[in-house]
């Protein structure tokens, strides 16, 4: 809970305060940031190899897509034949 | 045995350093085959269509129809370079400039669809395809764009192809800038052409004979084309992660710069974009950052192209030389334009984000995507253009 200040130089050094520390932060994370994208381009080459496995790409996209094909088509099947039996029903 | 150990470390060095000399050694012979294949192309079609050139081509003369040429050959072949480098064969070899500017602008939308493949593998983890998808799909829309603003101005006011014949007078035909006294590649690959023409299918009619040169051609631009990608790709890979290294944290000018060198080096656009989606779906680069390296690839892949002119000899040297510069301006202007209104800027990253938030919930969009994008559009673009006579 922030207290109540009422001494208005008082506020404004504060504010400042916290933009520096904000400002701080900031720079901190773009280290961090630009740490970790070294690193991956470091690692250049395990990325340049998944370029060659095109084939494998399409082929397990290919596998997730049709089982959502199907889980949408017997999804669908299955809400009509609920709709069915439920008009049967009435 | 520590004697032992720095002798292999002596050994070791020489060993690579005089590997490397071998495989850049290859790389020459082999861009040297794509100068010849090239020339191959032109000499074939000089003698198997004679002054008939334009009129081969006449099924391509609507600009529609020829992007679309451009765009479904580059989505089967995957590989822009391979599409451009037989696109300036062609014209050395009579294919109008008009027709083939749209053909160059189908093969930049064609050859996205390498990146968007390899954005496929990281399907099974939601997120990091999220980011994978889109980083691949920006490249796509920003190519897109690029067609829907500079191909009605092109049909319009022939600007690209004004712009282009300006820039080749210049460099060519210009007393001052003039390439002719110090082009030392043309005297290089004329003797094998002319020893084909001459002495391998001189036996043959004319117009058999053409043929046979463009099929050869063809087929070893195709073949020198992925072996030079496969051997720059080794050899590169330090001078590309120093390049990547440099650009971190520098802004999107020195993005845009990174992804042009590293497309120089490698000669290949798709490995370039491809390469940055992976880096991307892991979330260590946004779609913000990947962008300009995206665009960067843009220009790097007119390298090959302009190289393929160097090799062009005869009358159509200058249009052979003219269509490899108006891929490079035609790419330049994009960027410039697109990346620089911030407008226009925005709609890929929007459109590349909302696509695959989309595809992550229902995978069937990237299916539709694909197939519409790169051929079911395409189709009916030919069909739409013929039946109103665009």
């Amino acid at each position: 809970m922030i207290s109540t200040i009422s001494n208005k130089d008082e506020l404004s050094n504060r504010i400042s305060d916290l933009e520096d520390s904000l400002k701080q932060l900031k720079t901190q994370l773009h280290h961090l940031e630009e740490g970790e994208q070294h690193e991956a381009i470091d690692n250049l080459e395990i990325y340049l190899e998944q370029i060659d496995h095109k084939y494998d790409n399409l082929r397990s996209f290919w596998g997730v897509a049709v089982n959502e094909f199907r889980e949408l088509f017997g999804k669908s099947k299955n809400d009509g034949t609920s709709e069915q039996g439920g008009k049967d029903e009435n | 045995m520590v004697t032992t150990v720095t002798e292999q470390e002596k050994e070791l060095p020489s060993s690579t350093s005089s590997s490397n000399v071998l495989q850049w050694f290859y790389v020459a012979m082999l861009v040297y085959l794509l100068l010849v294949a090239v020339s191959l192309i032109g000499g074939g079609f000089k003698i198997a269509a004679g002054d008939q050139a334009k009129e081969l081509f006449a099924f391509a003369s609507n600009p529609i129809t020829a992007l679309v040429v451009g765009v479904v050959a580059t989505a089967l072949i995957q590989s822009s370079s391979t599409v451009t480098a037989i696109i300036v064969g062609l014209v050395a070899g009579g294919l109008p400039v008009s027709i083939a500017i749209p053909m160059v602008m189908g093969a930049n939308i064609g050859t996205t669809i390498t990146n968007t493949i390899v954005s496929l593998g990281h399907v099974k983890k939601e997120d990091e395809f999220r980011r994978a998808f889109a980083a691949a799909t920006i490249h796509d829309f920003f190519n897109v764009i690029s067609v829907i603003i500079f191909l009605p101005l092109e049909i319009a006011f022939g600007f690209l192809e004004k712009i282009g014949a300006f820039l080749a007078e210049f460099m060519v035909g210009g007393d001052a800038m003039s390439t002719k006294g110090f082009n030392f590649i043309k005297p290089l690959v004329k003797p094998p052409v002319t020893f084909l023409q001459d002495n391998v299918f001189g036996l043959l009619p004319d117009t058999v004979s053409g043929i046979m040169m463009i099929v050869l051609g063809i087929t070893m631009i195709l073949l020198v084309i992925t072996m030079i990608g496969k051997l720059l790709k080794v050899l590169m890979v330090g001078r590309a992660r120093k390049i990547m290294h440099t650009a971190v944290g520098r802004g999107p000018i020195s993005g845009m710069a990174s992804g042009t060198l590293i497309t120089t080096l490698v000669q290949s656009s798709s490995t370039t974009t491809s390469l940055i989606v992976p880096l991307a779906g892991t979330g260590v680069f946004t779609l913000r950052q990947v962008y300009p390296f995206t665009l960067g690839a843009n220009i790097g892949t007119c390298i090959t192209a302009l190289l393929a002119a160097t090799a062009i000899t005869g009358p159509n040297a200058i249009f052979a030389l003219q269509i490899a510069l108006i891929h490079f301006m035609y790419n330049l202007i994009g960027v410039i334009v697109i990346y620089g209104i911030p407008f226009l800027r925005e709609i890929p990253i929007l459109a590349a984000e909302k696509l695959a938030d989309a595809t992550v919930k229902n995978k069937l969009y990237a299916v539709a995507y694909v197939g519409s994008v790169f051929f079911v559009a395409p189709g009916i673009l030919i069909g739409l253009s013929q039946h109103f006579g665009w």
